[in-house]
């Protein structure tokens, strides 16, 4: 049965004096890859951490597999956590651990497995984004396509049902952009998650998305799926992206 | 003059924002010290790069201490005939203040920096956010370990640091000013109480957590870029010393009045 893992409601979120979310609404199916596309700077990556309850909002509700974590204390929102990964834009890979250590990091302090097991799994899951022989390295060694894949693969490893992606191509090579994409869509159907992804690039929106969100305003201006918002790029372009897009 | 006192009601607000997110951090630690937790690896890396890491620094500065302690004392007892007693007033006033102050003062530069320098990069680069993420309290995987590893080894490093002051004294006492090395060694233990290793120690401890939770607060407290990263470790240097100054001399008057 198709339900809404994510759910968001009317929510509001001030910074200052600058009204950053204004009202807005928002449903992600479950198993759905949606991506929020909108400028740089809008307020995307805020709205990605309401989601995972890293900043409080004003008003409004967030359902995450139908519990509002709006109201949550902080001890039932690690909980809540435990259902998500999160690709940070830069990758926020702990740079004084190694590859390995930075993967093995949930398992280790959340799970009773063992030393042979948690091993196994991080080569499991580096193999999946397409990282080998790597564990040792340290996080400095790593290209940003690297580091890249390195955060996906630390998030992943608790099999969340939700994945959070912010920017994930941007800081990456131009070559290594498709292989990011192609990554994301492969582990979505492979892992029959809900992702979420935010980004400014409608080409990299297509190759990747189910659905597209037009974030515009602090608000969701346009939910479309891949096919009807190429049809009605020109338009989107100009009306909420300023054409930046391309 | 209302732009004058806007301005000190800005700062006296700022002043009382960051006491009480000092105090929040204090009691946050504590409480997160005492939770379960499989990050003791964690600690045992940062009580060597307190303690470990600065005995160096810290075992130059003792010697050096020792040597112009025993140096001044004995050159202005030497006109009323007490030189001999260069030992004793070296060792009450290493272990009592000399000791635990220097300690206080190097570990606040070099590890206080340290520590804001690096958990304000953290915030920077959305580690901290990452930590979250992970079902991690920042609090227990950043802040308990550095705190326990100042509070433990900075008293350990006000031992090393009496024990090389005192033979720094030694070495003037008996190669310049002359004074027998029985004579010394005997005032030494002569003159140093328990109450002045106890005091030496115990400011040492509450230096240690001055010193972690002012900089782990401040690293914290980061925001932006690297511009706020330079003055979040000036920041933690500077009011980490003020701030142990402070407590000096008021712990200062307190073990002198038990």
């Amino acid at each position: 049965m198709i339900f809404e893992m994510i759910k968001i409601q009317n929510l509001y979120k001030k910074f200052g004096g600058h009204e950053v979310l204004s009202g807005l609404d928002l449903e992600v199916k479950s198993g759905e890859l949606m991506v929020i596309i909108g400028p740089s700077g809008c307020g995307k990556s805020v709205l990605l951490k309401h989601i995972i309850g890293l900043v409080s909002p004003d008003s409004g509700a967030i359902f995450i597999d139908g519990i509002d974590i709006t109201n949550l204390s902080e001890a039932k929102l690690k909980k809540i956590r435990f259902l998500f990964g999160m690709v940070f834009q830069g990758g926020a890979l702990f740079d004084s651990l190694t590859v390995e250590e930075n993967v093995a990091f949930g398992l280790r302090l959340h799970t009773d497995k063992s030393e042979e097991e948690i091993r196994r799994i991080v080569k499991e899951k580096l193999g999946l984004v397409g990282l080998e022989n790597i564990e040792d390295r340290r996080i400095d060694e790593l290209s940003g396509g690297m580091r890249k894949r390195v955060a996906l693969a630390r998030a992943i490893v608790m099999n969340p049902r939700i994945i959070l992606y912010d920017e994930p191509t941007t800081g990456v090579d131009v070559a290594m952009i498709d292989n990011v994409n192609r990554l994301i869509r492969d582990l979505q159907d492979r892992l029959k998650v809900t992702s979420v992804v935010v980004t400014h690039d409608l080409e990299n929106a297509y190759k990747v998305a189910d659905r597209i969100a037009v974030f515009h305003s602090g608000r969701i201006a346009r939910i479309e799926t891949v096919e009807k918002m190429r049809e009605m790029e020109e338009e989107i372009l100009q009306k909420y992206m300023g054409k930046s897009a391309l | 003059m209302k732009e004058i006192v806007e301005n000190l009601g800005r700062q006296a607000l700022a002043f009382l924002r960051h006491l009480g997110g000092i105090f929040l951090l204090f009691f946050s630690t504590i409480y997160w010290t005492f939770q379960p937790s499989r990050l003791k690896k964690n600690i045992f890396s940062q009580m060597v790069f307190v303690g470990m890491d600065s005995l160096l620094i810290i075992g130059v500065t003792s010697l050096l201490i020792g040597m112009v302690t025993a140096w001044q004392t004995g050159i202005a007892i030497e006109q009323f005939g007490a030189k001999t007693y260069i030992g004793g007033i070296v060792a009450v006033a290493i272990a009592r203040e000399m000791a635990p102050l220097m300690v206080g003062l190097m570990c606040a530069g070099r590890v206080g920096s340290s520590f804001a320098a690096e958990i304000g990069s953290m915030k920077v680069n959305e580690q901290i956010d990452a930590l979250k993420t992970l079902a991690v309290e920042p609090v227990q995987y950043l802040v308990v370990p550095r705190f326990l590893a100042c509070l433990v080894m900075m008293p350990v490093l006000v031992i090393f640091a009496n024990v090389i002051g005192l033979f720094g004294g030694w070495l003037v006492a008996t190669r310049n000013l002359g004074v027998d090395s029985a004579i010394y060694i005997n005032h030494v233990l002569s003159f140093t109480k328990f109450k002045d290793l106890y005091a030496g120690l115990t400011k040492a401890a509450i230096y240690g957590i001055i010193t972690s939770i002012f900089s782990c607060y401040r690293g914290l407290e980061v925001r932006g870029g690297s511009e706020d990263i330079s003055r979040a470790t000036t920041f933690a240097v500077v009011f980490s010393c003020l701030a142990i100054l402070v407590a000096d001399y008021f712990f200062s008057v307190l073990f002198n009045l038990m």
